[in-house]
Parts: C-alpha cells; structure tokens; sequence
C-alpha cells in the first residue's frame, strides 16, 4: 500500500496486561490500513482518571512524563501523532494535550515539577484514539473487506470517556456516528438503541458490583430488545464488564474489522467461533 | 489540611474556586438527576447534592453519593447553566478524602484473578484525593 503513516503508539497497562487480544487484532488492521505503530519507549501508566478540578493537577503528571519522553521519538520518526487504543487512556492523555491551552496555571506547576526530565515539554504533540483514525479512513475499509457481512445486525456500544467531557469528545456526544460509520463500511447493519452511552458502571465492579450489575443489564436489555445479533464497543472496561454481568455477545470493535478484513490469525478462537456462528445465521 | 466546617459562603468559595462553576446558578431542573446512570444507588441525587451545597446544608462525613458518582460526566455535559454537579460532586469526594475520610480500605474491594489492571488503578484514582 503507498499510504504510509508512522504513529507513536501509548499501549497503557490494561492492554499490554489484561487486553492483549485486543492489541493484537488492532494493529492488524492498522497494518493492514497502511500504519506503521512504534511503541513509545518509555511510557508511563495515564492515572485512568484525568483531573477534574483545579486541586488535583497533579493527576496530569504522568501523562505529561509521558509527552517529555515521546517527543524525542516524535522527532526521531518525524511524526506528532500518538495513538491510544484504551479510552481510558485516550480521555486522560487527550485532556493532558489541551492543558496549555484549558488550565494555563495548572500546566506551569506541573512543568515545574518536570524540569528534571529529559527536557522540558515543548507541545504539539496530538494524542487520537483508534475510533477516530477508523473513521477517517471508512473507504479504505470498505475496499479491505473481503468476508460478507450482509445483513448483520451490530449494535455499537460506545461508553463514557471517548464521548465526555465535550471538549475531547471524538463525535457528537449527545448522538455519535462514528462506530455506526465504520459498520456501514463493514457492509454489516448498525441499529439504533437508546443506551449507547450509558455508562457500564466502571470501576464500582471492585466495591459496588450492584451498580455494574443493573447498568450492563439495562445496556443488554435494550440491545437485545432491539434486535441486535453482536454488539462491538472501543472500550476493553465495558468489554469486560458486559461480559461478566450479560450474555451478550460482545467484540472489541477492532476484532469485527479484523474479521471483515479477513484477518483471521489475528483473532482469538473464541472471537472466531462467536463471529462464524454469526454467519451460519445468515 | 481544609476544615470540614464552612459557612454557606465559605463551601460555595471553596467549589467556586476548584471547579470554576457556579453553584448558585442551579435552578433546580432535575436533568443531571433523570441523565445519571447511578443516581438511584445515591443518599442525595446530584440535584439535590447542589441544593445542599447552596445551602450549605451537606455533611461530606456522612453523604454516600461521593462515593457512587463514576465521573461519567453525563451531567457535566448536559446542565442547562453549566453548574456541572459531576465537578462539584467530585470536589466534595476529594474535600473527604483530604480529611481522612474513606468510604472503604483497599483490603475490601474484590479482586479477582481476571480484574483488568485498568480497573485498579481508576479505583484507586478515585480513593486518594
């Protein structure tokens, strides 16, 4: 393929530990797209939570370690684009990126505190998630399909943190199309439900697991309700969540594009059995 | 250290100045209750929690819904006069964490063989203020 795109790559703990499955099937069908990912050497863990307000800045400190540390290589590869695969991590590092701009004060305390590094942040760096790198390219997945995926229903469950807060929200927050989008190009049939982007419950799964359980059952029940056959989310969090509370039949997003795509090695077994009984359907 | 003890001014400064929003704006429409996905789990829903704070009438010490709110910033989003009550819920948490106060330890949460690594350490984000 002649396009040809080197992007950083920010892994963050649950994929290199808990989600290598979906690290796998992603770069698959990065590499297929024509993306050339290089893994940020040394990269610290995001926090999973940016600040929220003005006490706690110094949740963005590891993040913008991170940017001091990426940057030589930016240089290096002559690119500026980091690419995250977890939205968590997306929504922390993305918050870190407009920091100079949003919270100006809160960036020169945190500056301070990384004089020691390397050298000094000097901005510009731009950090985009996976869903939005698909997106810009939804023709040239369209022309990689190669197994039919007529006529299958996909819900597209999307989450909280790639849609809010606002300002680092990759489509419409209040009705996203982006996941919808890439379906289509998939040759597969979104369908529209109204829990979209409700949140799973995330993190009280440890000490209120009564909150998870009523949150994905509701998300299922109206999946289920409108006629869906495989739901796909960006979100390893809410993958693992409506997994363990539904029966839904749930994919990470990267893993229905490497199916369609063809790109089975990629693919665990389990994935590729509940992806072939799909087609038996048919 | 902050105290826990304020006068109706003093909270209201206090959340004014970490969240740069304005508590005193909130009319009371409910729409941050009827759009939060854990609002039924909570002591005082987020439009109350706001009430509260107008009216200084809150005990961080003693209100759960601290520690049920997941920061989804569905309410953030949404608020008709940019109140924003996830911000200020938030601020709140982090008023208790700040003076010793913890819904829970660490020695209680489950943790099982599969839990994401992601998941602790956004749990444990959101119990150190």
């Amino acid at each position: 393929m002649v396009y040809m795109q080197t992007l950083l790559y920010y892994p963050g703990c649950s994929i290199k530990r808990d989600f290598l499955e979906v690290e796998k099937s992603s770069i698959a069908v990065l590499t297929a797209l024509g993306y050339k990912l290089v893994e940020i050497t040394n990269w610290y863990c995001c926090g999973g939570f940016p600040g929220t307000t003005t006490i706690d800045h110094v949740k963005y400190v590891s993040s913008l370690r991170t940017f001091t540390t990426a940057q030589l290589q930016a240089r290096e590869l002559n690119t500026n684009t980091i690419i995250t695969l977890c939205p968590f991590c997306y929504n922390t590092l993305k918050q870190a990126e407009q920091l100079p701009l949003s919270k100006p004060e809160v960036y020169v305390r945190i500056a301070d505190y990384l004089k020691d590094e390397i050298e000094p942040y000097r901005g510009g760096l731009k950090v985009i998630h996976l869903v939005e790198v698909l997106s810009n390219r939804l023709n040239d997945i369209a022309k990689l399909v190669e197994s039919d995926l007529k006529g299958v229903k996909v819900a597209a469950y999307y989450g909280c943190m790639l849609l809010r807060p606002r300002v680092i929200a990759i489509d419409d927050p209040e009705n996203p199309q982006v996941i919808e989008n890439i379906i289509k190009a998939l040759g597969a049939v979104p369908i529209k439900y109204p829990y979209r982007t409700y949140c799973c419950g995330s993190f009280h799964v440890l000490a209120e697991p009564g909150i998870v359980k009523r949150n994905t059952e509701r998300i299922a029940w109206s999946i289920m309700n409108n006629g869906a056959d495989i739901v796909v989310t960006p979100c390893p969090l809410c993958l693992y969540n409506l997994k363990k509370y539904t029966e839904l039949k749930i994919l990470h997003l990267s893993e229905l594009i490497a199916y369609a795509m063809n790109l089975n090695e990629a693919l665990s077994s389990e994935v590729l059995k509940t992806l072939n009984s799909l087609r038996k359907k048919i | 250290m902050v105290g826990l003890k304020f006068t109706p001014r003093e909270l209201r400064e206090y959340i004014r100045e970490y969240t740069r929003r304005e508590v005193t704006a909130c009319m009371q429409c409910g729409l941050c209750t009827a759009v939060c996905p854990v609002a039924s789990f909570m002591d005082l829903h987020p439009a109350a929690v706001i009430r509260a704070v107008q009216l200084s009438d809150i005990d961080v010490a003693k209100v759960k819904s601290i520690w049920i709110c997941v920061s989804c910033m569905t309410c953030v989003d949404k608020c008709p006069r940019d109140v924003a009550p996830g911000l200020v819920i938030e601020t709140l948490r982090q008023l208790a964490l700040k003076n010793g106060i913890e819904p829970r330890t660490y020695g209680e949460i489950l943790i099982e063989e599969t839990t994401p690594s992601i998941l602790l350490v956004t749990y444990s984000r959101k119990s150190t203020g």
